[in-house]
């Protein structure tokens, strides 16, 4: 469903009259394949690219090279339903939600925009939305700074899905939440999967959630592909070294 | 709502009520000369006293009221719109246009403002209007430069990129998530504004290049007090008096504005 | 003979005029030399505040009760003056976020050797700097002059952390309080500095407390373990695993991080959300939410007995049998 062929993104810097421009490259070469209905874990440290190929494939950022190829198409967002089929889960909860608006207000937006509904169906709409990440419709006349990380997590959750994606990516959705709240969105992102067929492109630097998770992994080491497969190859049989030192450091893990 | 918010709101409010209602308040036009009895001390048919031509000052006052406020709210209003358009501009899209504008702001502070109006009035005379004008097209640097630094910080907040995601037009984008986000400086700015600007039409009619008679000013009474300082001190005292509270109640209103609008968001994060 | 005693430790947060939060209630603990121990529960359970108190930098609107005992002095009652005796001396903190804690403005030589004049009243510049570069190598930073000479922006994230921890220990304190020291590091950093504070908890025999939401990482550096919950102890043992735990809200922590060598299955999950702090309750908080709740839990509120706050806790006998 997603192909991503030779993706490079550099960042450039540039001084006030042109003077030496400092350049950052981000992503330098990235391929790799999302089959359908499937869960792909993006894994690797601060720098090493990962969000920067999750806001190419959303289309917030525009890479410089390369090509990705969604549903044998360029990807392309001129319309709305192109718009609709790729949705992002921010990591920053709390700065992803319009402080002035009301969650139902926040909710209705993209549903309003895409599906033209308007008055009691639009409510309607709002309220399943919500109820399908669990949860309570009191929520729709409450403010972001009201809600709790957790519940604002799935705020961000219902967004995207109140868009009908086909391909949901998720930035560290659960990097900022406590381990029994984690738990909760994670299970949620395993309905979504399963159920509503959607696929997920997860990106993390916590290898415990990839194992539970994912079906594929990519280990990315300064904008490059240290290590791709199937989660169970890389992790039983990992070939990179520095595959092998991320699963070393997880704590707790006896493969030490 | 705090207590500073509700004191300069009630203050201000009570002011440009006693402007816009003052035929209410008094009998007397602002006009009428009674030579007989000129710079007579204040008392109950002329509480507070009468000028150097025999008309009552409270009435110059309160229609001095309507002319120095509006002033100032004019000003302030042409000062905001120039500046917040091409705050915004400058912050939204970057780059070139943005380098442009911000050089011709540079441009526009190496002029000093007073010297600027100055020259305006002379070249373009002195009356109310041009007054309003000129003060609004000196003063719009600062707000410009504020709006940008908003707009630039809060176009890079992930909620504008959730906006990007739904496929929301820029212009969506601008005006619904952008400026609502930004309105918290403007409110303060425009209040620090208005005082300012009350100020500096004080400061020129004084120089007698402001409101010229017969219209009254705060400004212009004070103006026609400065001769007689020790025979009728009230020319002076009331319209200084007025001035000081005018201009203290929009400050402490913007204080307390800024105030309310910054802790707030810092506030709501857990 | 404890390092650190606490007893009946209880803080509330005033909110506004009249309600209070209580963020820890009539909390009990004692510390000995050279014992290393985490602190375990996730947001709200207290930690953060007990770490707090433990070098008397509460909030100022917190109301405090029962002693905190350092060396036999309740740090509660002290004033300023004496608790700078205390601070770096007998108890040095490291933090989250090494690049929050660090001055930006001040280079890592004048932040170390500031430490050590204030405390040790030591003046020759000579004897600080080659104070702060042994410092720094004990602290495995390689190459400890140019981090010496450096700004904090001008160091990477591990390297931060190692000179805030080489700032704790700069007066030689007998207790090392790190306050999720890892959470804002990449994870082959974060090993190291687990690392780190094994070896050097061992050459100067501190008393270590580590105060996390990861459990694992918790086991991995101690052996006792605090799990704190709503504003309470509710299990203090030592533990290596999940059937050494007792409480079930331990137990459930343990079901719900992935363990890495199973293979891919259903997330398991705590339902519910943790308790209205503001309130007082006489029954036990993890009642909602326990997987084992039986009769008694709402009735009574439950008392520490044999390590374990629970009416029906995990014994070793019954997970045998």
């Amino acid at each position: 469903m997603l192909k991503v062929i030779n993706l490079k993104k550099v960042f450039t810097n540039e001084k006030m009259f042109g003077k030496g421009k400092t350049e950052v490259i981000a992503v330098a070469g990235v391929s790799f394949e999302v089959k359908d209905g499937t869960i792909m874990a993006i894994v690797g440290e601060s720098g090493s690219g990962k969000t920067t190929i999750a806001r190419c494939l959303a289309g917030i950022e525009i890479p410089d090279e390369g090509e990705i190829i969604f549903n044998n198409e360029p990807l392309m967002f001129d319309t709305k339903e192109k718009r609709a089929a790729v949705q992002y889960v921010f990591q920053d909860t709390f700065g992803s939600l319009n402080p002035r608006m009301k969650i139902g207000d926040i909710i209705a937006e993209p549903i309003g925009f895409h599906f033209n509904k308007t008055g009691n169906e639009l409510r309607l709409g709002v309220i399943a939305c919500l109820e399908s990440v669990g949860l309570k419709t009191e929520i729709e006349n409450k403010y972001p700074h009201e809600l709790s990380g957790g519940q604002r997590q799935r705020v961000v959750i219902a967004r995207a899905l109140a868009m009908r994606p086909s391909l949901l990516i998720a930035d560290e959705p659960v990097s900022s939440l406590d381990v029994s709240v984690q738990a909760q969105i994670l299970s949620l992102f395993q309905k979504l999967n399963k159920e509503n067929k959607i696929s997920i492109v997860f990106i993390t630097h916590d290898l415990r959630l990839v194992k539970s998770l994912a079906d594929d992994i990519i280990v990315l080491k300064d904008g490059k592909i240290e290590e791709q497969g199937s989660v169970e190859n890389v992790f039983c049989k990992p070939k990179s070294a520095y595959t092998k030192l991320l699963l070393s450091s997880i704590p707790g893990n006896p493969q030490k | 709502m705090n207590k500073m918010i509700m004191t300069g709101a009630i203050a201000a409010v009570l002011l440009i009520l006693s402007a816009i209602a003052a035929p209410l308040f008094t009998s007397y036009d602002y006009k009428t000369q009674d030579i007989s009895i000129r710079l007579s001390s204040p008392d109950t048919k002329h509480i507070f006293g009468t000028d150097e031509l025999g008309r009552d000052v409270f009435s110059r006052m309160l229609y001095g009221a309507r002319i120095s406020m509006t002033v100032g709210i004019i000003a302030v209003l042409i000062s905001a719109l120039i500046g917040i358009l091409l705050g915004s501009v400058a912050g939204y899209f970057g780059g070139l246009i943005d380098n442009i504008i911000m050089r011709f702001v540079d441009i526009m502070l190496t002029i000093p403002t007073l010297f600027l109006i100055l020259m305006l009035i002379v070249f373009l005379g002195p009356s109310i209007i041009n007054v309003m004008i000129i003060i609004g097209l000196t003063s719009w640097t600062d707000i410009a430069r504020l709006i940008r630094a908003e707009v630039m910080s809060v176009k890079k907040l992930a909620y504008v990129d959730a906006a990007k995601l739904i496929g929301l037009r820029k212009r969506t984008i601008i005006f619904k998530h952008i400026m609502p986000n930004i309105l918290g400086p403007i409110f303060v700015y425009m209040t620090f504004g208005i005082s300012g600007a009350i100020l500096t039409e004080s400061g020129l009619s004084f120089l007698g290049l402001g409101v010229q008679p017969p219209y009254p000013s705060w400004g212009n009474i004070l103006t026609a007090g400065k001769d007689y300082i020790h025979t009728a001190w009230w020319m002076v005292f009331y319209p200084g008096l007025a001035i000081f509270i005018a201009v203290f109640s929009y400050n402490i209103l913007g204080e307390g504005l800024r105030d309310y609008f910054n802790p707030r968001l810092k506030k709501e994060n857990k | 003979m404890s390092v650190i005693e606490i007893k009946a430790l209880s803080v509330d947060y005033k909110l506004g005029q009249k309600q209070l939060l209580h963020a820890l209630k009539s909390v009990n603990l004692a510390i000995g030399a050279g014992e290393a121990l985490a602190i375990v529960g996730e947001s709200g359970c207290g930690k953060s505040t007990l770490a707090s108190s433990l070098v008397n930098l509460l909030a100022l609107n917190s109301i405090s009760s029962g002693t905190v005992l350092i060396d036999n002095k309740n740090i509660l009652e002290m004033t300023n003056k004496e608790l700078e005796s205390v601070r770096g001396v007998k108890a040095g903190t490291i933090f989250q976020d090494p690049a929050a804690s660090l001055n930006p403005v001040f280079s890592v030589k004048e932040q170390i050797e500031e430490t050590i004049m204030a405390h040790l009243k030591i003046k020759d510049k000579l004897k600080l700097k080659e104070m702060a570069i042994k410092l720094l190598e004990e602290t495995g930073i390689k190459e400890a002059q140019r981090v010496y000479e450096s700004y904090p922006h001008q160091l990477s994230g591990g390297q931060q952390q190692r000179v805030m921890i080489a700032i704790a220990l700069s007066c030689s304190p007998k207790i090392l309080i790190a306050d999720e020291p890892t959470t804002a590091l990449d994870v082959t950093v974060q090993a190291q500095i687990i690392e780190l504070l094994k070896r050097l908890k061992k050459e100067r025999n501190l008393s270590l407390i580590l105060i996390t939401h990861d459990l694992h990482l918790a086991l991995d550096l101690c052996k006792r373990v605090i799990v704190m919950y709503a504003g309470e102890i509710v299990e203090d043992t030592i533990m290596q695993n999940k059937e050494a735990s007792a409480h079930p809200y331990t137990r459930a922590l343990f079901e719900i991080i992935p363990d890495i060598n199973e293979n891919k299955r259903e997330f398991a999950v705590i339902p519910g959300e943790v308790p209205d702090l503001k309130m007082v309750m006489n029954e036990c908080y993890f009642k909602n939410r326990c997987h084992k709740v039986g009769e008694k839990c709402g009735k009574a509120h439950p008392e520490m007995v044999n390590g374990v706050r629970c009416f029906y806790p995990y014994t070793k006998e019954r997970v045998k049998s």
